[in-house]
């Protein structure tokens, strides 16, 4: 079980100082040459005739490399550990399998909905009221499948809280797994798809999967409707 | 040859002339001109998303038109103003800086012109239409562009639109290519191009190479809306992403070289250096240009269906290429003697702002941290502070630099000071908060946003800025104005420049230089005939 949040914060935690300190030292050395080579500082002195430095610059290009090596292979460590667990490309069927998750969820995206089917239970959420966000229960701090298709245009199903989107497309089923922390979670479409697109909403509540196994009877009881 | 050219009395206004010229360097002034204009229409329709923006709740427009609103603002700020304007500095200016009488292919680069405008004219007449212009974003994403998605005339004349106006650049990239490659003047060597003209070369490149694939992209999408069956199937909807972006990308840096280069130019005449590590940037900006062709699958990162790891590897070499650009830009700098003028202000704005951009950019390019931020405000900011903080200001430096070349007198200085510090503030208060509300949760292409999601404040904060960079604007406007009016004669050489294009009048005769050429031995001939005079 991977939480996506954390590996998003563990690159995020590396990348952010570097690139802070990397835009310090550009902007300190362009104020300090601002104002050391000024024309009025020394009227009389001749710029320098230097065009160039190898030594210098094949160093700093070697440092440079050594940089993106860096951050290639950081991130590819957070990543491989994000798509093993969630499924990247063509990963999705595999993540299924391996994750055996504790619930698997039907998503179906429709201008301007969230549809959420509970596989094998015959529970559908939908929205209360037009414009009004689907409530979508999952029991938290275990794996969650979704494998969701649109069905007219492309839309992206994103939760902030646990820094992940993937696409929901028209003519195949996208599938990813996640781990919610309990409690509640804004989700919202982050791919345009038209007219009522930033009301196309959703509130992902993770319950201790005890009341989360409540409340799925209670529903299995009373019928298929929100 | 050239062929006998009438001289009309200067300042006689011609029909012919003004339709028909194929001298460079008025095709390119009028394109100057018309990009311009649609600026300041791409900026009004700004204006009124941040006024919606501004407060949670919809005040100012429906949800279909901001739709619109912000389609038209992205297709005219990209294809209607800053690839042409771009363009048009390197045809006014290659031929002028290879020694060059005439640009190759005179009469290739008025087609350009007409076919660009003409695009330009036909996207806008979607609003005059029953159904509105095309509201499917400026990327016009397959299925939303469909025939089913988005059914009238507005999306149709969206397509041809971007399509004519495309189909200009790449004329415009061809004649540029040829004149740099063909008709440099005796001595030029190709390593003895001025630093501009090569961005310009790089940037032309991936003119030819990328942006025929949108003018094929364009016609597909035409043809599925008519008759269907083009983006249909299992991943039928993702060839569009593919095909668009492989344009795209590319697209971006073609916004990006030519005001990289202007600035370069400004940084060593206003620094009295020639410019530094000439044999590293120069190299470097093919890299950049080539490596710009194999990373468009970032923009693909949460389709679950190309190899992210790929595409963040090439991204993230980008890093090795800016950086020898950086590194040179500051080297020329470095024990120079600055003058502080107005073009130089824009161009030291732009390094350190397109950095914030670029910077950025590295943070997307990872795919754990894109899982997140992707279509969030986040990348808003990103593109925003690479093509407005960054080639805007450099757009602005070139313009301040080589008004005096296009006009024969001077913008006001200090009036140029005053423009480059409102629009300093303005863009940060403008596009820095988005970095905030993005990695917040907070979409992009929406029209409204939850009154309880808190960011209420920066968006407010945000349209202020807004607002300050029109009145940015409007004193360069008033520059312009005063400038036309109560001239200062700039002579043909006001900078103490270094290259070519300073040694002929201003504006330049119909064939560029009326006495010889200085001696060309180095990339900087006038600065080496100088100092040999000295």
């Amino acid at each position: 079980m991977v939480r996506t949040d954390e590996q998003f914060r563990g690159v995020w935690e590396v990348y952010l100082p570097i690139a802070a300190g990397a835009f310090l030292i550009v902007l300190l050395t362009l104020l300090f040459f601002l104002w050391r080579y000024r024309q009025r500082r020394d009227p009389a002195r001749s710029p320098s005739d230097t065009v160039q430095g190898h030594v210098v610059e094949v160093s700093y290009v070697a440092l440079l490399v050594a940089t993106v090596c860096f951050l290639v292979f950081w991130t590819f460590l957070h990543e491989n550990r994000i798509d093993g667990f969630t499924g990247g490309a063509t990963g999705g069927e595999r993540a299924e399998a391996a994750a055996a998750p504790a619930v698997s969820i039907d998503v179906v995206a429709a201008r301007w909905t969230w549809r959420f089917e509970y596989r094998g239970t015959g529970v559908t959420q939908l929205p209360g009221a037009p414009d009004e966000p689907t409530e979508l229960y999952v029991p938290a701090d275990s794996t969650v499948h979704f494998a969701a298709r649109s069905q007219d245009v492309l839309h992206d199903f994103w939760v902030p809280d646990v820094r992940f989107q993937r696409q929901v497309w028209p003519d195949h089923v996208e599938r990813w797994n996640l781990v919610f922390d309990e409690g509640r979670h804004q989700g919202l479409c982050a791919w345009f798809c038209g007219l009522r697109h930033q009301t196309m909403r959703v509130v992902v509540i993770a319950l201790p999967p005890g009341r989360f196994e409540d409340w799925l009877r209670r529903r299995q009881a009373r019928g298929s409707r929100a | 040859m050239s062929t006998s050219t009438v001289a009309l009395p200067a300042g006689r206004f011609a029909w012919i002339e003004f339709l028909a010229s194929t001298d460079h360097k008025r095709v390119a002034r009028r394109a100057i001109a018309a990009s311009i204009g649609f600026l300041l229409a791409g900026g009004i329709l700004a204006l009124v998303m941040r006024t919606e923006l501004a407060q949670p709740g919809m005040q100012v427009v429906s949800t279909q038109s901001y739709n619109a609103l912000f389609t038209m603002h992205g297709s005219t700020m990209i294809y209607l103003f800053m690839t042409p304007i771009a363009l048009a500095l390197g045809l006014y200016l290659v031929p002028l800086q290879v020694g060059a009488a005439e640009i190759a292919l005179p009469r290739t680069a008025l087609a350009g012109l007409v076919f660009y405008i003409a695009g330009g004219l036909i996207m806008w007449s979607g609003f005059l239409t029953n159904g509105g212009a095309g509201r499917a974003t400026w990327i016009g994403v397959d299925p939303l562009s469909d025939s089913i998605n988005s059914p009238g005339s507005g999306m149709d004349l969206w397509i041809w639109g971007v399509a004519l106006a495309n189909l200009g650049f790449i004329l415009w990239g061809i004649c540029i290519l040829a004149t740099a490659l063909r008709k440099r003047a005796p001595g030029m060597t190709l390593l003895r191009m001025p630093i501009f003209s090569w961005t310009m070369v790089a940037t032309c490149l991936m003119v030819v190479f990328s942006f025929p694939v949108l003018v094929v992209a364009m016609v597909l999408l035409w043809f599925d809306r008519r008759l269907g069956g083009i983006f249909v199937g299992n991943d039928g909807a993702v060839v569009w992403q593919h095909l668009f972006w492989f344009y795209a990308h590319p697209l971006v840096y073609v916004m990006f070289f030519p005001f990289v280069g202007a600035v370069a130019e400004t940084f060593s005449t206003f620094s009295r250096r020639r410019f530094f590590g000439y044999n590293f940037f120069v190299p470097s900006v093919l890299l950049f240009a080539a490596l710009s062709t194999s990373v468009w699958g970032h923009h693909m990162f949460t389709t679950g269906q190309v190899s992210n790891q790929f595409f963040a590897l090439t991204s993230t070499a980008i890093v090795v290429p800016a950086g020898i650009e950086y590194f040179d830009l500051l080297g020329t700098l470095w024990r120079g003697k600055i003058r502080f003028t107005a073009p130089f202000l824009f161009g030291a704005g732009f390094l350190i702002q397109f950095l914030v951009g670029g910077l950025t950019g590295v943070i997307v390019a990872s795919p754990p941290l894109d899982y997140h931020l992707n279509n969030s405000y986040f990348v808003v900011a990103h593109f925003h502070y690479t093509l407005f903080a960054g080639s805007a200001f450099g757009m602005f430096a070139g313009l301040y630099y080589w008004w005096p070349k296009f006009t024969g007198y001077l913008l006001r200085d200090g009036l140029g000071k005053v423009h480059f510090w409102i629009l300093v503030v303005g863009t940060h208060l403008t596009f820095f908060p988005m970095f905030i509300v993005g990695q917040e949760g907070m979409t992009r292409r929406i029209a409204d946003y939850p009154a309880d999601a808190g960011w209420g404040t920066l968006n407010l904060i945000e349209t202020v800025g807004a607002f300050l960079i029109a009145l940015a604007v409007l004193v360069f406007a008033v520059n312009v104005l005063i400038s036309r009016r109560r001239r200062i004669p700039a002579g043909p050489d006001p900078w103490d420049g270094q290259t070519l294009e300073w040694a002929t009048s201003s504006p330049p005769p119909r064939d560029n230089f009326d006495g010889p050429l200085p001696p060309i031995r180095s990339y900087a001939p006038l600065y080496d005939l100088k100092e040999q005079n000295a």
